[in-house]
């Protein structure tokens, strides 16, 4: 970009010797007074005298205005001098350092002549680089290698990046330019140049150099060639879709499949575990306290049993019958055996309803003081784990794939919806089965390193070895065929 | 063979029992049985009677001894009742705690003398066991001052009209 530095305005201002306007009209003024007082020496006084007057008047108005009339011609020398010296290059040390405007005005002129040469040195610089690439550009639309026909590009700008693409055809050139793709070759390709050299390093390919339209025309006709690209499309829509829709679940707080197991805050963690505690502690009271009932039963089991002990006793008492006091004697134990068992049973629900009702106080006193603490370390931050910055991406990543497919279906005239395109190597496009292509590799890249890129996601090569021996031109093949009015196949 | 225990107490046993700080108790001879007390309440009725309780088939009038002692009530709610019988009269005596059996070989009758002032005449015997003193009252001319005969009480009506 040019440097928009703002130039002070150059202002000449009135000067208290000579050179200047109001030199000019002193000078009129002077002379129109000394005609108008020779004129009434003349009038009123008479004969010699009165000439006399009049010519010295005339000679002291000359005289002033021969002196502005030479002052004026110095300021003009002045000014003639500093032009020359500017267009001559020469310095002048002596005006450089006068203070007054002479000084001035020569240092503002000294620098925008600077200024103009730094600029008419840019533009030069300019205009080499865009004739380097128009010749870039040329050499490469015509299958030639850049940096062999054309000397000059090797000591250019664009040196690097030539001998870059030469090394590694594979690559993506595009990629590993600061710019992003869309940039370079729009949404539909319209923007990308059309050629690249293919044969460069393709010993097997080198024979006939083809050019990038040729390699594009042969590709177009091949229906295989355009299954696996809609395929690979239709694979990285499903996995778009299967991304996006985790992530909405994730941020529902809800699962995958819809089940509530999303992720959660280590605050809710905590009360849900806590809660789950108590709720298990409080069914366990219910329960004691229904023991504590049934021990009441048994209390009162063991107090008729002891009543009727008590009362077999007194009968066998009364009769004096040892039999009959040997059957109470063992209804007396029986019945005190059941009221130590009840006893105990009665002493350990209380103990145990006793401990529970403490241990309930403390769980509730726990959680709050974990929800505390949790909430003192997390700052009370409750933030789900894909952030709408990655969601938005996604989605912005769907849209772009739907989109493509959808101008590629539409210029190739196949496939309908990725769901039913999913095996697209079946359908009649893709012709026999026994030539089906491997499946490719599609796995998504969202990184800019300098080896992703669209030409990898989707290229349809089966592996990894022949992708990078191969030249971009699969990339290129499908973009030049969404280009309007280009490419499209028979 | 086993000597009878009741020529030396005049009795086989004693049902022993406390009430407010006194113990009481009932010769064996004279006790039916023992229930849980759940007395049905009657008309008309006055305290110390306490209603009518259900024995082995017959339906027999019972007393509140607290009461008629004028004592606290104990803090438990649980009440005993024992079964009185002579003859064919019968009537229960509700008592706060369960009575314990004393045979008469842990028994020996002692002097009225040594039996509480406060009971007065409603002592009928005083038995002793185990450094205690045991008051076995006169539960018939208790029972008869409750519940007057009732033929008297026939008689007192007829006079009055």
């Amino acid at each position: 970009m040019a440097n928009k530095r703002r130039d002070p305005p150059l202002v000449l201002l009135p000067s208290s010797g000579s050179g200047s306007a109001s030199f000019t009209w002193s000078s009129f003024l002077v002379a129109f007074c000394s005609a108008i007082v020779a004129g009434i020496a003349v009038q009123r006084l008479d004969g010699i005298l009165g000439w006399g007057v009049a010519g010295v008047v005339a000679l002291l108005g000359g005289a002033a205005t021969a002196a502005g009339g030479s002052g004026r011609s110095a300021g003009v020398a002045r000014a003639r001098q500093v032009l020359a010296s500017l267009e001559g290059g020469e310095a002048m040390p002596a005006l450089e350092r006068d203070p007054g405007d002479w000084g001035a005005l020569y240092r503002r002129m000294n620098e925008l002549s600077e200024q103009q040469r730094t600029s008419a040195s840019a533009i030069a610089e300019l205009e080499r680089v865009r004739r380097q690439v128009e010749t870039a550009a040329t050499l490469l639309r015509e299958g030639k290698d850049p940096l062999t026909e054309a000397p000059e590009l090797r000591v250019g700008p664009l040196r690097e990046l030539l001998e870059a693409s030469r090394e590694r055809p594979a690559t993506a050139v595009v990629s590993r330019l600061p710019l992003g793709e869309e940039d370079l070759i729009g949404l539909t390709g319209d923007r990308l140049s059309e050629t690249w050299p293919s044969a460069q390093t393709e010993p097997a390919q080198a024979a006939p150099v083809q050019s990038w339209p040729a390699q594009a025309g042969a590709a177009q006709g091949d229906p295989r060639f355009r299954a696996d690209v809609l395929h690979g499309i239709d694979e990285l829509i499903l996995g778009l879709d299967a991304l996006a829709e985790s992530m909405a679940s994730q941020s529902a707080g809800t699962g995958p499949d819809g089940s509530n197991g999303g992720p959660r805050t280590p605050a809710q963690l905590v009360d849900a575990v806590v809660h789950t505690a108590a709720d298990g502690i409080e069914d366990l009271a219910a329960g004691l306290m229904r023991a504590s009932e049934l021990a009441s039963v048994a209390e009162r089991l063991t107090n008729r049993a002891t009543l009727l002990a008590l009362n077999a006793a007194l009968e066998a008492t009364r009769s004096g019958s040892e039999a009959f006091a040997a059957i109470a004697e063992e209804t007396r134990r029986l019945a005190e055996f059941a009221r130590e068992a009840t006893d105990t049973i009665s002493r350990l629900a209380s103990e145990i309803e006793y401990k529970v009702g403490e241990t309930i106080t403390a769980i509730h006193a726990t959680s709050e003081d974990a929800k505390s603490a949790v909430a003192a370390l997390s700052g009370g931050i409750t933030a789900p784990i894909a952030p709408p910055r990655d969601r938005r991406a996604v989605d912005s990543l769907r849209r772009r794939a739907r989109s493509l497919r959808a101008e590629l279906t539409a210029a190739a005239g196949v496939g309908s919806h990725p769901a039913e395109d999913s095996t697209a190597g079946d359908s009649g496009d893709a012709g026999d089965a026994a030539d089906e292509p491997a499946p490719m590799e599609l796995a998504p890249r969202f990184d800019a390193g300098p080896s992703s890129g669209l030409s990898h996601d989707l290229a349809p090569n089966p592996s990894s070895a022949t992708r990078h021996d191969e030249p971009p031109q699969d990339y290129m093949h499908l973009l030049d065929r969404l280009k309007p009015g280009k490419g499209t196949p028979s | 063979m086993r000597s009878d225990p009741a020529t030396n107490a005049r009795t086989r046993g004693l049902l022993a029992f406390r009430v407010g700080g006194f113990a009481f108790g009932a010769r064996v001879e004279d006790v039916a049985g023992l229930l849980e007390a759940r007395p049905s309440p009657i008309p008309r009725q006055r305290a110390p009677l306490a209603g009518v309780l259900a024995f082995r088939g017959a339906m027999v009038p019972a007393f509140d001894l607290i009461e008629f002692l004028e004592l606290d009530p104990p803090a438990s709610s649980a009440r005993y009742a024992m079964v009185l019988t002579r003859g064919a009269d019968s009537f229960g005596v509700l008592v706060p705690t369960m009575p314990r059996l004393i045979y008469a070989k842990e028994l020996r009758e002692a002097d009225l003398s040594v039996a509480d002032p406060e009971l007065g005449a409603l002592i009928e015997t005083v038995y002793e066991s185990g450094g205690e003193s045991i008051h076995c009252l006169n539960y018939w001319s208790v029972i008869d001052s409750i519940l007057p005969d009732a033929a008297s009480e026939a008689r007192a009506g007829v006079g009055r009209h």
